[in-house]
């Protein structure tokens, strides 16, 4: 089948198909540039503007904002086209590259397409020029920063680069395509290509972050790799002189480590270098987490709770100074969890995880908000004479949760409102339903930890009609536990089937 | 100046945005079943129809398309908003960024029975080392100022916003930070939104508005669409063309729409061809 491009060069004046070649070497372009190419390599007889006026009737152009595309299709059947000659195109690429240098960057968008100001632009041309060592500079340029339309173009652009082989797979331009699948959450896609540039093992700061994001990755299916890259991850920057990453991920390492109780001292160490580290970059953003995470593992044990107290005010403290409520909305939530271990503290609790709710919503942070009206509803439901109090907010987090298709939350939250509705035996076939309905999702998330720990709060309710399906309930939550490798889980379940089967002589 | 477009037909679909073309706010949802409905031509002509008026108002519109970078994420919608309505938005605050240099940052643990899931749109803040709370200030108080500024513009001039197909996750920013609570409450607004009903990955964003009415885009010309076709080009050589004569163009315009009636993007193409081909010929 003749393509609509295709015919179109069919039935349009000879030489067509040159010009489009030689547009189609800009990712973007607007009418004015687009007639300064089109007089690279003229069809005789057609001035610039009838050209251009003509072509936007075609369905291959597709309009942006002031400026114009081939639609990706298109652009790829015209650039395997070889009716313009090589000079051709490097003229095309040389104006382009020369406007991104030299254009008056006021027109961007408007008279000159405004990607050719970003380094992505800059890359594009000039890898397509021979200057490889210069594209790859940008590219890597590109990378640095928060997530931005300029970088997702550089990463594209870098990709079409490689596949037509302009530019051979490097570290920065697998980087540069790496993190921004990462930056937009599609971590299974950033994976494999992470891993290609962590095998490259280069005293690179591409590499140890690679590394680093991986471990994290990683880290809860597979601990000892996680371990073995965050510490490869540590020696690189070492090595290369990068405080800030090392601080970083000596965070990540310690975050690790302090799953595991018996490490909990290195785990600790760890922090604490990461915060010297941060303390000598002045960086009291960093320093205000790695404090928050410090406390979190100091508030596992029961005897060093007014230590880790004290080093989440310090966390807040410094988060106040910046004016980082989100921060200071997160440990306000941690802080309430270690003072609502302690009943006689639970007022104060309840107050910082007000507060925390207060400020989230300001901030329009909804995960945060629901998170934490899950904690103030789990103290709440505690005390019997507020049950009502906990299940409003336990529904009202659900419902926020929903709203942001957080699965995992809904599954947990529904789970405490289960466990608090079964406490009333008039409610307990509600609980039940909504039990059930939250290891639906644990399974469609394949969650097995959650799974095992709906299944044990269902058999609670089960057993009153069907003593045999409690037990059978049990034993599959032990099964799950056992595959999750949850030994606390594992211990807790044995301990409600030994009951189980005593209660009722099984 | 952009250049002038003029439809060739959809005049059903144009007769049902002529209000809105006209100056009134609402919803529109577009379907149209994959390629063969020239979505591209249409949106081309649309903003074309819309932005060339002859009164005294400013006619402006902005397209969202999560395939177009600079208008992908809410930072780059921002500076489009500056650049084509001239709106003055105050500047960030100066945020701690973590680090110059290429960084990440790790998940922290906030809850006690759990570790939080610092993900989907909070992770972005997080990943970059970026300070997350200066930047969730910072785009409440633009998109704040950027609508008080539309709405006085919105007083005496019109905008159109138009947002292309793609995946509800990938226009996830413009929903959620720019539409919700924001954009949704200036209702002299025009949205259109365009829906692929053939993309498998494609669908409605859960926090896109319920339509004031919906268009289908055709994907062939019936009896009446050819004859209105013919008329629509034959008008569009006169105009290009003015040593066009109305019989010449009426003759051109009539073999190209019978030749294409079933493949709508193959006479936009040739409409295109034939234009340069008499343009050469006619000077």
């Amino acid at each position: 089948m003749v393509t609509v491009v295709q015919d179109f060069i069919r039935s349009a004046p000879e030489g067509v198909a040159r010009v489009l070649q030689t547009l189609a070497v800009a990712e973007s372009l607007t009418d004015q540039i687009a007639e300064h190419l089109y007089s690279l390599a003229p069809i005789k007889g057609l001035s610039p503007e009838a050209f251009v006026k003509a072509l936007h009737y075609a369905d291959f152009i597709a309009p942006r904002n002031s400026e114009w595309h081939f639609t990706r299709e298109a652009r790829h059947q015209i650039q395997i086209l070889s009716e313009a000659t090589g000079e051709n195109l490097n003229a095309a690429h040389k104006t382009l590259l020369l406007l991104a240098s030299e254009g008056d960057e006021g027109l961007a968008g408007s008279a000159i397409p405004s990607y050719l100001f970003t380094d992505a632009g800059k890359a594009y041309h000039s890898a397509a020029l021979g200057e490889q060592e210069t594209a790859l500079t940008f590219y890597r340029k590109a990378a640095v920063g928060p997530l931005s339309g300029a970088q997702w173009l550089a990463s594209k652009l870098a990709g079409e680069q490689e596949q037509t082989g302009v530019l051979p797979a490097s570290i920065e331009t697998l980087f540069l395509r790496a993190i921004v699948l990462f930056r937009e959450g599609k971590r299974d896609q950033a994976e494999p290509l992470f891993r290609r540039i962590a095998r490259t093992d280069s005293p690179r700061s591409e590499v140890a972050i690679a590394m680093h994001v991986l471990g994290n990755h990683v880290a809860r299916r597979s601990p000892k790799e996680a371990e073995r890259l965050f510490r490869r991850s540590i020696e690189i920057a070492a090595q290369i002189g990068d405080q800030r990453g090392l601080a970083m991920t000596l965070h990540s390492l310690a975050n690790l480590l302090s799953r595991d109780r018996s490490r909990a001292a290195e785990a600790e160490e760890d922090y604490r270098r990461s915060i010297e580290i941060l303390e000598s970059l002045d960086d009291h953003h960093g320093i205000a987490q790695t404090l928050h995470s410090l406390a979190n593992l100091l508030s596992r044990d029961r005897s060093r709770a007014a230590e880790a107290e004290k080093v989440y005010r310090r966390s807040i403290e410094i988060r106040e100074r910046l004016d980082d409520r989100y921060g200071i909305a997160q440990t306000l939530h941690s802080l309430a969890n270690l003072l609502a271990r302690d009943r006689n503290r639970a007022d104060e609790a309840e107050e910082h995880y007000r507060r925390s709710i207060e400020i989230d919503e300001s901030l329009s942070n909804l995960y945060g908000v629901a998170q934490t009206l899950h904690s103030l509803a789990n103290l709440l439901a505690r005390d019997r004479n507020r049950a009502d109090e906990a299940e409003e907010r336990y529904r009202r987090s659900i419902e926020i949760d929903e709203s942001l298709s957080n699965l995992y939350g809904v599954a947990q939250t529904l789970h405490s409102l289960g466990n608090l509705l079964r406490r009333d035996p008039k409610r307990r076939s509600e609980a039940e339903g909504l039990l059930r309905e939250s290891n639906r999702i644990g399974e469609e998330l394949r969650n097995l930890r959650h799974q095992a720990q709906v299944l044990r709060s269902l058999s609670f309710i089960v057993e009153t009609r069907s003593p045999k399906e409690a037990e059978e309930l049990l034993k599959l939550s032990l099964d799950l536990n056992r595959r999750a490798r949850d030994r606390r889980g594992q211990n807790l379940v044995q301990e409600s089937l030994r009951e189980l089967r005593k209660r009722y002589g099984l | 100046m952009a250049t002038r477009l003029y439809p060739i037909d959809w005049r059903e679909e144009f007769a049902k945005l002529r209000p809105y073309l006209e100056g009134r706010g609402g919803r529109i949802r577009v379907r149209y079943a994959g390629k063969p409905c020239a979505s591209s031509a249409f949106l081309g002509t649309l903003k074309s129809e819309y932005e060339s008026k002859d009164d005294n108002c400013r006619w402006v519109s902005i397209r969202i398309d999560s395939e177009i970078y600079s208008v992908r994420y809410a930072s780059g919608i921002r500076h489009e908003f500056e650049r084509k309505m001239e709106v003055r938005l105050s500047a960030p605050d100066q945020m701690e960024t973590s680090s110059p240099t290429l960084t990440v940052f790790s998940d922290v643990n906030a809850k006690r029975d759990m570790t939080a899931n610092i993900s989907g749109v909070i992770l972005h803040n997080y990943v970059g080392g970026e300070n997350a709370a200066a930047m969730l200030r910072n785009r409440a108080r633009w998109v704040q100022e950027l609508c008080a500024q539309l709405k006085q513009f919105l007083a005496m001039n019109h905008l159109m916003v138009v947002v292309n197909h793609g995946a509800p996750k990938d226009q996830d920013e413009f929903w959620r930070f720019l539409w919700q609570d924001a954009l949704e409450n200036l209702p002299d607004l025009f949205l259109v939104h365009m829906l692929d009903t053939t993309d498998a990955d494609g669908g409605i964003h859960e926090l896109a508005p319920a339509p004031d009415e919906e268009l289908v885009l055709p994907i062939a010309f019936g009896l009446n669409a050819q004859q209105n076709a013919i008329d629509d080009i034959a008008g569009i050589m006169m105009r290009e063309l003015p040593r066009m004569s109305a019989e010449g163009a009426r003759t051109r315009a009539d073999t190209l729409v019978r030749t294409h009636t079933s493949d709508i993007p193959r006479l936009h193409a040739q409409c295109a061809a034939l234009l340069m081909q008499l343009s050469r010929q006619l000077g």
